[in-house]
């Protein structure tokens, strides 16, 4: 799972491309990450016919606050569409971006979060979840990625089914990012500065969070336990998600699970 | 007449025949008063009534918000295909709906969430789920007497007057659609398409000529999305809701099996193959409101189920995945035949879990395979 040393802020470069998807690996697990965004994994079923760009930073650790390491990927990024991928450099099924292009046809505004998921569990490391991808043929099928994998159970209020899930992977416009450039990044880690910034995103009057419940972001390096505020508050001026995208195969026990966890007790037999 | 100055982007298409107050209810679920976010100018509704003893009247539309178009039709035949075809030469929109049966109230999500699928994909069906007012089917709640009074005291019981979503907790899921969103549909009673998509499978076929139509809302959703370049949304937080009216198929009838296979032969008789439902993977696109959550859970659950089967079979689980292009309707049939087989032997469906982890699912997963072996060495 090793890869070449790769400078900062690396460009596989498209001409005007429609989407930069920004990977935030810190460590060296992220060339796989990269795999699964910009190889043969966003094919099926339907090709991504526009260009995207993938940008990598894989910083040391410590060298740069999470919030640095955002606002420096972001901005070596061309497209005026963002997919930001941080912390635990994960590995996408097949049609996240082809998903994302499309939240962005719906609303130019749209605030698109990737569930998220462990390949390990927090008290494993790298290794495991390495075993675990090579047990699965990974790149042939990237929806067995659910096959081996735990929810996150480090935040187990979150779910897809309410307002601001907290995921590491998410995507947003630019135009929304500057609105919102100093209303975030107090916090330490990857997860909670993007998370962060997702409820800045949020809060912009304009905004239409999307989820893509079919999709997952699977982590490779097990997460630190997140350090952010308290779940999103069920107000009146929540917007509920917009799902988008099929589900299919493993991908339903883990909705179903997280449907489960929104029902009340009699409903759930 | 679709592209005419200030045409509006959608025109939804609804027939009515005896069926005065369901009517009325249903055009008002479609008023810009009860659709959200979404304004006059973007969709309009066309009604065509075919005459009969308990007409609505084009009077009523008056006070009704939104962009109406009516017409009263002296229909001498018993089949709503000509009045759909009549409304659909009235619609001015590039995007149809089809509502056949213009008993089916509406959640407040489905014309906005319909036009926002076109703006991702032009070639889009979009299909809504359809539901029963009451906890059974109308055609078993009708053998207990139940009737147009008894679902209008449980309309009037629904708190929060105007939130077309609490529907929801009082209806279940219509028998052509038992298992949900994750399994092939069988029909959907408010389908929305591109015009030209909808002209290309030849609109309403006016061979369906028997009582209610017969089987033609089921070959218009069937014609739409096997179409090759569509693609199948589905819309899990919305639906549409049957009001009992004494419709053909929705109540209980003595005769019913002998007209359901009436309704085949036509069928066969019309498109030359049997009918079953269009297998392609769906789409979800839009919001859960909290009283769909349940719906939502049972279609995962039955979606399981139904992955579990396929796969055990070693079937592709939709018929365009893949490993089965949809150029290779031969194979599609042959998984079809394969799967009526494997379930007629006898063989169980697994049971749901609450829970299903990876451990558990791969388990499942390999009582599966065993049960495939004994049954096909």
């Amino acid at each position: 799972m090793s890869g070449d040393p790769t400078p900062n802020a690396t460009h596989e470069t498209h001409t005007d491309p429609a989407l930069s998807v920004v990977i935030l690996g810190g460590q060296a697990l992220w060339h796989i990450t990269r795999d699964s965004v910009s190889g043969a994994q966003q094919r099926p079923p339907r090709p991504v016919t526009v260009p995207y760009e993938v940008v990598v930073d894989d910083s040391a650790p410590g060298t740069a606050s999470a919030a640095e390491q955002i606002r420096r990927g972001v901005a070596a990024a061309q497209a005026r569409t963002i997919l930001l991928v941080t912390g635990g450099a994960p590995v996408l099924t097949p049609r996240v971006v082809d998903y994302t292009l499309r939240a962005f046809r719906v609303s130019e505004h749209a605030v698109v979060r990737i569930p998220d998921y462990l390949l390990t569990d927090p008290n494993s490391g790298p290794a495991q979840a390495s075993a675990a991808l090579d047990h699965i043929d990974w790149p042939h099928d990237g929806y067995r990625l659910f096959h081996v994998a735990v929810p996150h159970a480090a935040a187990p209020q979150e779910s897809m089914l309410r307002p601001g899930q907290q995921t590491r992977c998410l995507a947003f416009s630019r135009q929304d990012y500057e609105q919102v450039d100093n209303q975030w990044g107090g916090t330490t880690g990857q997860w909670d500065a993007a998370h962060e910034l997702g409820r800045a995103l949020d809060a912009l009057p304009h905004t239409r969070p999307f989820v893509l419940p079919g999709e997952g972001a699977f982590h490779q390096i097990p997460p630190p336990a997140p350090q952010s505020p308290a779940p999103y508050p069920d107000t009146a001026t929540y917007q509920a998600s917009t799902l988008l995208g099929a589900v299919t195969g493993w991908a339903i026990p883990s909705l179903r699970t997280d449907i489960a966890a929104n029902l009340p007790d009699p409903v759930v037999s | 007449m679709s592209g005419t100055p200030d045409a509006p982007t959608l025109s939804v298409l609804v027939i009515g025949y005896k069926m005065s107050r369901q009517l009325r209810n249903t055009l008002y679920t479609l008023s810009t008063a009860y659709q959200r976010g979404v304004s006059e100018h973007q969709y309009e509704v066309v009604v065509v009534e075919n005459a009969s003893s308990d007409p609505m009247g084009e009077e009523a539309l008056e006070g009704l918000q939104g962009s109406y178009q009516y017409a009263y039709r002296h229909e001498t035949g018993v089949s709503p295909a000509p009045a759909l075809n009549q409304a659909l030469a009235m619609a001015r929109g590039e995007y149809v709906g089809i509502m056949i049966d213009g008993a089916r109230m509406l959640t407040p999500g489905v014309v906005r969430n319909a036009l926002d699928v076109f703006a991702i994909d032009t070639d889009a069906v979009v299909a809504t789920l359809g539901f029963h007012l009451g906890h059974l089917d109308q055609q078993e709640l009708s053998l207990d007497g139940y009737g147009a009074e008894q679902e209008r005291a449980l309309l009037a019981g629904l708190p929060e007057h105007g939130n077309g979503y609490r529907m929801f907790e009082i209806a279940c899921l219509s028998l052509s659609n038992p298992h949900g969103y994750l399994h092939p549909m069988m029909e959907s009673n408010c389908v929305f398409a591109r015009r030209s998509n909808y002209e290309a499978v030849g609109a309403a076929d006016e061979r369906f000529d028997q009582v209610g139509g017969g089987v033609l809302n089921l070959d218009i959703y069937r014609e739409l999305v096997e179409l090759p370049h569509t693609t199948l949304y589905t819309l899990p937080g919305e639906g549409s809701f049957h009001q009992f009216h004494g419709g053909v198929t929705t109540q209980h009838n003595a005769d019913r099996d002998q007209l359901m296979q009436e309704f085949r032969e036509r069928y066969e008789q019309v498109r030359g193959k049997v009918f079953r439902s269009p297998i392609k993977e769906p789409q979800w696109f839009g919001e859960i409101p909290p009283s769909a959550l349940p719906i939502l859970h049972q279609s995962a659950t039955k979606g399981i189920e139904r992955w579990f089967q396929r796969t055990a079979l070693d079937d592709p689980v939709w018929a365009d995945d893949i490993t089965v292009p949809r150029e290779a309707p031969e194979l599609m049939a042959e998984f079809e035949v394969r799967e009526k087989q494997y379930l007629l032997q006898g063989n169980p469906r697994p049971q749901p879990t609450v829970s299903v982890n990876a451990t558990r699912a791969g388990a499942l997963r390999s009582r599966w395979r065993r049960i495939r072996r004994r049954v096909r060495p």
